[in-house]
């Protein structure tokens, strides 16, 4: 039996194991589905709206209608269907949550390793610098740093990854702390492996189920914070997402026309999709943590 | 042009800027608004002072929901009251301030017209006494400051239930418990208290992200505090007041922490006795 077979093994029974533990988690099963539901929603955007209908305006007879059968959540201010927005929305807003927690989560990982491994002066200046994002106020530093490199997809992603990768380093390095004091690292040190090597494929597997429930957990707030920079309309320019829809519906004054139709349903799409990733992490953890269960 | 760069110091290289600046502040002197054209620390008092309103009164009621809430979830774990407590928290906590913001308006001012939509005083109205000011200011704050709260409540209430989980798995819990105490009285005398001290370090780091969170409930009430000021002078560029408004965050940040240091020594006597 060859080492790649036995390896192959191992990983599959490992998540048959954590399929059975997670299927029997309620609201971990939620979550993902809901999850599904809104990717298939991101990727089929095309099929189930219309573009045509979410960009262009209407006849003066259009504007700010409430639900009909051809317009099945109405119409927004200058007549654009607003059915068709929220479909086109979850596409922007979903991109930044996985493309900034990518960021965020490849960040701390590296940072929270080298931080461990070595330790020393650079692990002290990596720890005091996630000692003072912790305490400095996302939203202002994020609403001052998107005025400054301006509104495009890339720049909100690297804005959130690049501010958020500060607690997955912590967690990271708090794990590493533990895991290079066992023995079969000092094996592998003996058997002649780089530092590379064993931070990489020695102690990077071990730490990996953490990073993701935390991964997880960022998405939502990457997504919840993509909604407020667009909102106070400092977001992604020139597409669809929720946070922009509800700019818009603010700024025309919607809110006074009563035009709910136009307020709430991006709010449920966003809160819909963020609890569902919270959900989703808490199973987890309750499978990767096991002490959790007791609470 | 040149005029106004000599007058305003930019012709000098940054770091004798920020040395300018440094000492200008050492003198109290937090400069000029280049929107408004008034003294910063003026327009920075009026703002602090409007928030300060908002938060101070939306924690105080967070904290005392927060704990309640929590207390009885971890009380009657694993019980449908639990579950649909933390199930409506988990709700506020996924929302973002904003939209509640606009729901709020939307509902309790437009449609059923409880509550002004917006801003802090009724415009134009004459006030004969200072009760009636301090009537019509706390009817204008009050959705405001119900929106900040409710993101708060989610999140105290979270972390008092799994602190009173903690706490329940003490023995002194057991020596109540065996001296033949009500539950009634175990809770409330012998867990509250202790169940409460990890909420001081939280209460202490969210007043900082509070008044930074207010931008959302300040912009959509129309509520001229610290998060609206924030918020205008980054779409007008206006720098000396970006500046003072940091200042101040990070004064709010680091005496929070410090409060919060203080106040656990006090009600904690095994910290001071270890510190």
């Amino acid at each position: 039996m060859s080492a790649t077979y036995r390896r192959t093994r191992i990983a599959v029974t490992r998540i048959i194991r954590f399929s059975t533990a997670f299927r029997r988690s309620k609201m971990g099963m939620i979550g993902l589905s809901v999850l599904l539901f809104f990717m298939l929603l991101a990727v089929f955007a095309p099929y189930i709206a219309s573009y045509e209908l979410a960009m262009k305006q209407g006849m003066p007879q259009d504007i700010l209608t409430p639900p009909s059968s051809k317009h099945p959540l109405g119409t927004d201010d200058v007549g654009r269907d607003i059915y068709s927005q929220i479909v086109f929305g979850s596409r922007v807003s979903l991109l930044v949550g996985f493309l900034a927690t990518v960021v965020a989560t490849s960040i701390g990982t590296v940072v929270g390793l080298l931080s461990g491994y070595y330790g020393g002066s650079f692990d002290e200046v990596m720890m005091r610098f996630t000692d003072i994002i912790l305490v400095i106020p996302w939203l202002p530093l994020m609403i001052v740093l998107a005025a400054i490199f301006g509104p495009s997809l890339w720049n909100i992603v690297f804005l959130i990854g690049g501010l958020w990768w500060t607690n997955t380093a912590r967690i990271v390095r708090s794990q590493v702390l533990t895991v290079k004091e066992r023995t079969y690292i000092e094996k592998a040190r003996a058997l002649g492996a780089s530092d590379f090597r064993i931070m990489f494929h020695h102690i990077l597997p071990n730490v990996m189920a953490l990073v993701f429930a935390n991964a997880i957990i960022l998405v939502a707030w990457a997504i919840m914070y993509e909604a407020v920079l667009s909102f106070l309309g400092l977001g992604v320019a020139g597409q669809m997402s929720w946070g922009l829809i509800l700019h818009y519906a603010f700024m025309t004054g919607a809110i006074t026309a009563k035009a709910w139709w136009y307020i709430l349903p991006p709010g449920i799409c966003i809160i819909t999709v963020v609890s569902a990733f919270a959900s989703l992490n808490y199973s987890l953890d309750e499978i990767i943590n096991p002490r959790a269960k007791v609470i | 042009m040149q005029h106004y760069r000599t007058l305003l110091g930019l012709d000098l290289p940054k770091h004798e800027q920020y040395l300018v600046y440094l000492s200008n502040l050492l003198h109290g002197e937090l400069g000029y608004s280049f929107a408004y054209g008034r003294p910063v620390s003026a327009i920075l008092g009026e703002a602090l002072w409007n928030t300060a309103v908002l938060v101070i009164a939306g924690t105080a009621l967070a904290i005392v929901l927060g704990l309640m809430l929590g207390l009885i979830a971890g009380w009657k774990r694993g019980t449908k009251t639990d579950i649909s407590i933390i199930g409506t928290q988990l709700l506020m906590y996924s929302m973002p301030s904003f939209w509640l913001s606009m729901l709020m308006i939307l509902v309790f001012a437009v449609n059923l017209g409880l509550f002004p939509t917006s801003g802090v005083r009724t415009y134009g109205l004459h006030y004969s006494n200072w009760v009636e000011e301090v009537v019509d200011i706390a009817h204008h704050a009050a959705l405001p400051m119900a929106a900040l709260s409710i993101q708060l409540v989610g999140e105290y209430a979270l972390l008092m239930r799994a602190s009173v989980l903690d706490v329940f798995t003490q023995q002194y819990i057991v020596t109540a418990k065996a001296k033949g105490l009500s539950t009634r009285s175990i809770v409330f005398h012998h867990a509250l208290k202790n169940a409460s001290l990890p909420m001081i370090t939280v209460v202490a780091i969210n007043l900082g992200y509070s008044i930074g969170g207010a931008i959302q409930t300040e912009t959509v009430f129309a509520w001229p505090g610290i998060g609206r000021l924030m918020y205008d002078s980054v779409s007008q560029l206006d720098y000396p007041i970006l500046q003072g408004c940091f200042l101040v965050l990070a004064v709010v940040v680091i005496l929070a922490n410090l409060c919060a240091d203080l106040m656990y020594g006090y009600l904690d006597p095994r910290v001071r006795a270890a510190g």
